[in-house]
């Protein structure tokens, strides 16, 4: 079947959503672990160096004072992709074991999921800006470490997991909805 | 429905390519420290993280705040600039499609945020000063918010059907 406007393959549901899903929230899941606890970025300065974790990065803004940024950056980084992989998980699961609990819950956690997910990217930002600025030779220099690789892959893959999702599946147990 | 005034979309998708050249050449944060100023654009910045051995962020950076943009910028352009001289560019398809696969990877919006973020940080360290860049970027957002809400592929495709 084809877009008789543009001439594109059409399908009744995403192409293999589920194992696609699957394979990309897994991976996150891996991801997840190495982005949280290897140092994102490391500061060295005249007094010496230090590791910065995401979460370190959250509690030296908080201790500074800037505890509305600190709790932007905790949402954004810390809790966003770890509900982002739960409320996947938790859909993946409903839609393989044919559930018919709570369809409209379900969809509008879908277009949460999709909606936050961009704002992980906030902490990859943030290294980049830095990196680029704070390179005064002996005085200070930061530079990015291992967990910003990790932590981008995480942010790209819980987004493309939402991309092969097909919301449509959550109400395919639900009677009729126009064939599969 | 009416017939699609394509003016508009196309006044706005003008409107971000100025902006979005301002926003990558001049510089997004100022920095002081002991007389001299340093500046960073994103292309640098992003340069610099290339050579700091982190390509993919590098790559993912430039993909998501420069590449995004100005592809989705292409291909509007692309579609409405013949189309308001009456004329169907060659595999119009193509970019309508485009447009709507790049637009969850588009984050400017994130980004600036990174460059609040980023300032906040910094001022412990150095008297900061938010570049021109950043009211570009800012601009560029809600240009590109007004796109999403005058730029209608369904819209632009019964406007071709229409008349061809």
């Amino acid at each position: 079947m084809h877009c008789p406007r543009c001439g594109h393959p059409l399908h009744w549901r995403k192409p293999n959503s589920l194992s696609r899903t699957w394979a990309l929230i897994i991976a996150a899941y891996i991801l997840y672990i190495p982005a949280n606890l290897l140092p994102i970025m490391q500061t060295r300065t005249l007094l010496g160096s230090q590791d910065d974790t995401i979460m370190s990065g959250v509690i030296f803004l908080w201790t500074s004072g800037s505890w509305p940024l600190a709790a932007l950056v905790f949402f954004a980084s810390i809790m966003v992709p770890l509900m982002k992989l739960i409320a996947l998980t938790l859909l993946v699961i409903s839609v393989q074991i044919d559930s018919r609990w709570q369809p409209l819950q379900r969809t509008r956690l879908y277009r949460l999921v999709e909606f936050v997910g961009r704002w992980s990217m906030l902490d990859i930002y943030v290294v980049t800006i830095l990196v680029a600025l704070v390179q005064l030779q002996a005085l200070a220099a930061i530079t990015p470490g291992p967990a910003a690789v990790a932590f981008g892959a995480v942010v790209v893959l819980t987004m493309a997991a939402s991309i092969t999702f097909d919301p449509r599946t959550i109400w395919d147990p639900i009677g009729d909805s126009g064939g599969r | 429905m009416g017939p699609y005034d394509l003016s508009r979309p196309l006044a706005l998708t003008l409107t971000a390519l100025v902006l979005f050249v301002i926003a990558n050449v001049y510089p997004m944060v100022m920095m002081e420290v002991q007389g001299t100023r340093i500046t960073t654009t994103l292309l640098r910045a992003v340069h610099e993280l290339w050579l700091k051995d982190v390509q993919l962020v590098s790559a993912l950076v430039f993909v998501t705040v420069m590449v995004v943009p100005l592809v989705q910028i292409a291909a509007m352009l692309y579609v409405l600039v013949p189309l308001s001289f009456d004329r169907v560019p060659p595999r119009v398809e193509f970019p309508l499609r485009l447009f709507q696969v790049a637009r969850p990877w588009g984050m400017v919006e994130v980004f600036i945020l990174g460059i609040l973020v980023s300032l906040v940080k910094l001022a412990h360290m150095a008297h900061v000063v938010p570049g021109i860049a950043l009211w570009a970027f800012a601009a560029l957002v809600v240009v590109f918010a007004a796109i999403g809400s005058t730029f209608d592929p369904l819209r632009v495709w019964s406007h071709i059907g229409a008349r061809h």
